[in-house]
């Protein structure tokens, strides 16, 4: 009996300890496997590729969603948490983005990244999750940079537009630009769209200052040019940092070079 | 008890002296001398999948000759694997085994021994049959390393003659061969998509329920990608064959000794 039950043992133990090793050594050699696949690069664009149509698009969503999923988890600014949550929702449905708009809405009031959630908002009807007013839409854009303001001034308008909102209250939407210096040249647009509504609400002198300051606009550059010239100027300004450092550096040496020189002499 | 599983594994030997088992030696001659100048096993972006699951850039090449005779082997495996237990149930021959002093798990080893050592001596026939082959036709011998390399394909044969017989502990002959063959398709199939998943991000929820299924079955590709000998993926890939020939054999063991023989 005891030896029954000591072969019993054995056997127990020699089991866990071959599955022990199963996976174990699976786990080494998928690890293997992934790593080498990773480093050759696999195009998994071009197996989706192969799948039928209908089945393609669903894997591809499939595979964006988790992808989202991922970012969302490492994301580390609230920035950054905003904007994939954003993305994410738009991938899963129309509804979810609506409600992950009012969620950030409630959440993130006061933060940049908010502003597609307030737009999308923007004099939304009584039957939509929430509603901005255009107060409280020109209160957040207060909070915005000058590139993240433009976009906010162009996607109002256009969301205006599309609720089919009256030229007068579009108008009234765009008044506080007469009011601010316009920062890059993309203003125009709105500026001139600003007199064309002035002029059907027949309102000269808004339609007057609208222009005035679309002119402006004309003078000054795109933004992307400002971006450019800036990083331009950091680039210049660092090269020549380190121009500076390098001749520092090789003064230093000769300084050192010469010190050497005349202590050797001395020694002779 | 190392007598009895002898004894067991030279019954199952003598069949090489059959004259089927000549002409199947001959044959493996024949598929070494033609499968020589095969070149080495290449993969590129547009075989995809297969890309991503075999890697080929480290170590000694991988022939794409032996890669033929190593299928021919497993040929041999699936069908004398899968025919040899039922074989001996059906002509009662395992009741003349088992009535002498000789425990199923001596004689199903045994037979496994045997069964290996068979599909082994293919595998080297054909293999040396190869290398000569190269010799003589360009005068060149293959250096060590990539006949080592060529040798380590020859640890697929273990699991999978150890996976055959347990399928026939269950099944006659006839169904043995071809659940043996569905099933190493389905573990090629599953293992390449397992690898795959693996490959997509972490959220998927395809990827637990796939790696599940993906561990009752053996995976055959990491036999095929290429390493350095020594290392841990060396020693994994020997613990791999091994544990998994454990594991086959345990349930093949466990079912003869549940099994009615008569």
């Amino acid at each position: 009996m005891d030896r029954q039950k000591q072969n019993t043992k054995v056997i127990l133990l020699i089991g866990i300890a071959v599955i022990f090793c199963y996976f174990f050594s699976e786990a080494v050699l998928r690890q293997f496997v992934l790593y080498r696949a990773g480093s050759q690069s696999i195009n998994l664009s071009s197996i989706l590729g192969k799948l039928p149509p209908g089945l393609r698009d669903e894997v591809t969503r499939r595979i964006t969603i988790a992808e989202l999923k991922d970012d969302l988890k490492a994301a580390k600014t609230t920035g950054e948490k905003i904007r994939i949550s954003i993305n994410l929702a738009m991938t899963i449905s129309p509804e979810e983005l609506q409600k992950r708009y009012a969620e950030i809405i409630d959440e993130y009031p006061k933060q940049p990244e908010s502003q597609p959630a307030y737009t999308n908002f923007l004099m939304a009807p009584k039957t939509a999750l929430k509603s901005i007013s255009v107060e409280r839409y020109q209160g957040f854009m207060k909070i915005l940079n000058k590139e993240q303001k433009f976009w906010a001034w162009s996607s109002g308008l256009y969301k205006l537009k599309t609720l089919k909102i009256s030229n007068k209250e579009q108008m009234e939407f765009l008044l506080p630009l007469l009011n601010i210096k316009p920062q890059g040249r993309e203003y125009q647009q709105i500026y001139m769209e600003l007199s064309e509504l002035a002029f059907e609400e027949k309102n000269q002198d808004v339609e007057l200052k609208a222009k005035k300051l679309s002119d402006i606009c004309e003078k000054i550059p795109y933004f992307d040019e400002v971006l450019e010239k800036r990083a331009k100027a950091i680039a210049i300004a660092k090269a020549r940092k380190l121009a500076k450092a390098k001749k520092l550096a090789a003064a230093k040496a000769a300084k050192l070079a010469k010190e050497k020189n005349k202590s050797t002499k001395r020694d002779k | 008890m190392m007598v009895k599983i002898f004894a067991i594994f030279e019954l199952t030997v003598k069949k090489v002296k059959e004259p089927a088992f000549s002409i199947l030696f001959v044959i493996a001659a024949l598929v070494g001398y033609f499968v020589s100048e095969m070149g080495e096993l290449t993969l590129g972006k547009n075989d995809d999948v297969l890309f991503g699951l075999i890697s080929l850039e480290q170590g000694a090449p991988l022939l794409m000759g032996f890669v033929v005779i190593l299928l021919m082997t497993l040929i041999v495996a699936t069908f004398s694997g899968a025919t040899d237990i039922p074989k001996d149930i059906d002509s009662r021959m395992i009741m003349l085994v088992l009535g002498k002093p000789v425990k199923r798990i001596e004689y199903l080893l045994g037979k496994y021994l045997g069964v290996v050592s068979i599909c082994l001596t293919f595998f080297l026939v054909a293999g040396i049959a190869a290398f000569v082959a190269h010799l003589i036709k360009t005068g060149e011998v293959f250096s060590f390393a990539v006949v080592i390399r060529q040798l380590i394909l020859a640890l697929v044969i273990f699991p999978f003659v150890a996976m055959t017989m347990m399928i026939s502990a269950y099944l006659s002959d006839i169904s043995a061969m071809i659940v043996a063959i569905v099933y190493v398709i389905f573990s090629v199939a599953i293992s390449a998509f397992s690898i795959f998943v693996d490959m997509l991000p972490k959220s998927l929820e395809i990827v637990s329920v796939v790696h599940t299924i993906a561990y009752l079955l053996p995976n055959y590709f990491y036999f095929f990608s290429s390493f350095n000998y020594s290392g841990i993926v060396m020693i994994s890939l020997i613990l791999y064959a091994f544990s998994m020939t454990v594991i086959f054999l345990s349930i093949a063991a466990f079912r003869l000794n549940h099994r009615d023989m008569l």
